[in-house]
């Protein structure tokens, strides 16, 4: 056994590289990633505060005054759509006392008074009225004070997807994404008028790491096992169909049909990662109706065609797209180091025809939510993860990043060259399942609590 | 019938349902509901507002015939699925079951509703509104329409329809 990483329960982080065996044949993640208090407070305070967290989608606050409370981090975080109709970011706490200003998680606020000593802010942040400042007394200073809420570093969007960072020093959000914006386009662009999240949202909070979210939706190797009856469920609706005995009106992506086809893995600088498959039966897609229409708009061809490739996009650190039968967006926020809640969005593109909404609704709930078919079972075992493979005397090092090791190319392979994007590592081929793409995001994390000992 | 009489066979009914998932008589359950029936579990737009159109808006929960529940059913029977593999012990608590209506399509019941739950020794609960739609046929009442709001929809890891 390596003995580079043999105590737990440390206070300071010394060298993050311990955790980890990078090595050309061989990569090995400790355990303590996962387990480890210490650490969990130092990746919130070095992975989801010192970079760029995904906050909301435009859609979901349409209109001036508008407002929608998140997180980032372990700083409550709130999106204000001025009369201007421009969008900031705010700390959601009154300069004050610190009381939290907005608490429903969105709605309409021309004026927001603070329920404690009723400050008043406006849609643009500005501290509007200071109750009873007159005959205060306040000392001479305070009038130069700044008493509006304290703005966020970043907030900025890309395809309507607003993404905010409290520190300053971040790269711009573009070169942040880089290429990975190729296959955001894919799901942006499948309407002219862009896309919606869904009204209803779904929260759901399991008992494990948060990076078991982020591996599972990237893991190709557990569908057949952990899906197994999700599988046979879209089966058995296809020979119900075939004998006339009802029709399927749901249509999920049918796990069966997938075996033999082209499959690969993208990993991009700053840890993103990217998934795509084949999907045999795009006619079933919701999108489907929508193609010639795409076409006729002067959608690039390519661009088209990978909008009916099942894709998965992780973004380091915490959101996920998955487009498998519909679109969705996962946002995955830390609660503890083995606590974590998941929110759960329905993205469709903007006019879509009513049978295919409705479609894509039922392929949703199929799948996703806490309450689907499929997505339990995979909640489940990060759950069974915890309390077998995390328990204290298992040994030190996960074993789960070699399948593919022998098929990932550096730099891109025929199909990245073929849409022109420049990912550090590719892996490509029949049934590849591969598991080296989670190395991207470990090895950013690495690199980010490396920079933060090194500060 | 006098309203006393139908009230108590909808709440015979609906105690029959819950006493079904709370002794796992998974094709007891199945049989309470009409081939074509409505199963709907809305998702929420907000803090006070569950979504109201199941064909424009995200349910947790939708199915228009008795077939998504068949396949709840035979999912759960294969012992093939994670999340199925302890099956939590059940609770239902029915209570403040109100007739509200009463037309040639059936009875329209509201209820509120708390399932417990327990497994490997942890418990938890969800709880909300529970709205039918129940309907006479020859020897026995059944289910046409089962809207069940869950109040508490920030879900404990994972939920399935015997939990509701
Ligand atoms: S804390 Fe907000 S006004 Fe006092
Ligand atoms: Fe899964």
């Amino acid at each position: 056994m390596d003995m580079r990483v043999t105590e737990t329960g440390h206070t300071a982080l010394t060298d993050p590289g311990r955790y980890f065996i990078d090595e050309p044949q061989a990569f090995n993640v400790h355990r303590d990633l996962f387990r480890d208090q210490a650490l969990f407070e130092l990746e919130m305070a070095h992975v989801f505060e010192a970079g760029w967290v995904f906050l909301c989608h435009e859609s979901q606050l349409p209109n001036p005054h508008d407002f929608y409370t998140t997180q980032l981090g372990r700083t409550p975080v709130v999106v204000l759509r001025g009369e201007d109709g421009a969008l900031r970011g705010f700390v959601n706490a009154c300069p004050h006392r610190g009381t939290r200003l907005y608490t429903a998680r969105h709605g309409t606020a021309q004026v927001q008074m603070c329920p404690y000593h009723a400050w008043c802010f406006d849609s643009a942040g500005h501290c509007v009225k200071i109750k009873d400042q007159s005959q205060a007394g306040y000392a001479p200073g305070f009038d130069g004070e700044r008493h509006d809420l304290t703005p966020l570093a970043h907030l900025t969007s890309y395809q309507g997807f607003v993404f905010g960072a409290l520190r300053a020093d971040v790269p711009a959000l573009a070169d942040y994404l880089g290429d990975t914006r190729f296959f955001i386009d894919t799901f942006a662009e499948q309407s002219a008028q862009g896309m919606e999240i869904l009204p209803g949202e779904v929260t759901y909070v399991y008992r494990g790491n948060w990076k078991l979210q982020v591996e599972n939706t990237m893991d190709i190797y557990h569908l057949t096992t952990v899906h197994s009856t999700f599988a046979k469920i879209v089966q058995q609706r296809g020979e119900r169909e075939a004998s006339a005995a009802g029709a399927d009106k749901v249509k999920a992506v049918n796990l069966g049909a997938l075996s033999g086809l082209q499959a690969g893995t993208y990993t991009f600088p700053h840890g993103h990662t990217v998934f795509w498959g084949s999907d045999p039966l795009r006619e079933n897609r919701a999108l489907w109706a929508m193609r010639d229409d795409l076409l006729t708009r002067g959608v690039d061809a390519h661009k088209v065609e990978w909008m009916f490739r099942p894709r998965v996009l992780n973004f380091f650190p915490n959101i996920q797209f998955v487009d498998s039968a519909c679109m969705q967006l996962r946002v995955i926020r830390p609660l503890a180091v083995d606590r974590t809640e998941m929110t759960m969005f329905c993205l469709a593109p903007r006019g879509e025809p009513r049978e295919g909404r409705r479609r894509r609704l039922r392929q949703y709930e199929d799948f996703f939510n806490a309450s689907g078919i499929a997505t339990p079972d995979d909640v489940a075992c990060y759950e069974d993860i915890h309390a077998g493979g995390l328990a204290h005397a298992n040994s030190e090092w996960i074993q789960g990043f070699s399948r593919g090791m022998q098929y990932v190319v550096d730099g891109p392979d025929s199909h990245a060259r073929e849409i022109g994007i420049r990912p550090l590592e590719s892996c490509s081929g029949v049934e590849v399942q591969d598991e080296t793409v989670f190395r991207g995001f470990y090895r950013e994390w690495r690199r980010r609590l490396e920079a933060a000992t090194h500060d | 019938m006098t309203e006393a009489a139908t009230l108590e066979q909808a709440r015979r009914l609906l105690f029959d349902e819950a006493a079904c998932l709370d002794q796992r008589r998974w094709d007891d359950w199945l049989a309470l509901y009409t081939p074509d029936c409505e199963f709907w579990v809305p998702a929420w737009k907000d803090e006070f507002v569950p979504t109201a159109d199941p064909q424009g808006e995200v349910s947790l929960v939708y199915y228009d015939s008795r077939a998504g529940l068949e396949e709840r059913v035979w999912r759960i029977k294969s012992t093939a699925a994670p999340a199925h593999r302890v099956l939590p012990r059940t609770c239902h608590a029915i209570s403040n079951v109100r007739l509200l209506e009463v037309t040639a399509d059936g009875l329209a019941v509201h209820a509120t509703w708390r399932v417990d739950s327990y497994k490997e020794k942890i418990a938890s609960s969800l709880f909300g509104f529970y709205d039918y739609l129940l309907t006479s046929q020859p020897g026995a009442w059944r289910i046409a329409k089962k809207k069940i709001t869950l109040l508490s929809d920030c879900v404990p890891s994972y939920f399935d329809l015997y939990q509701v």
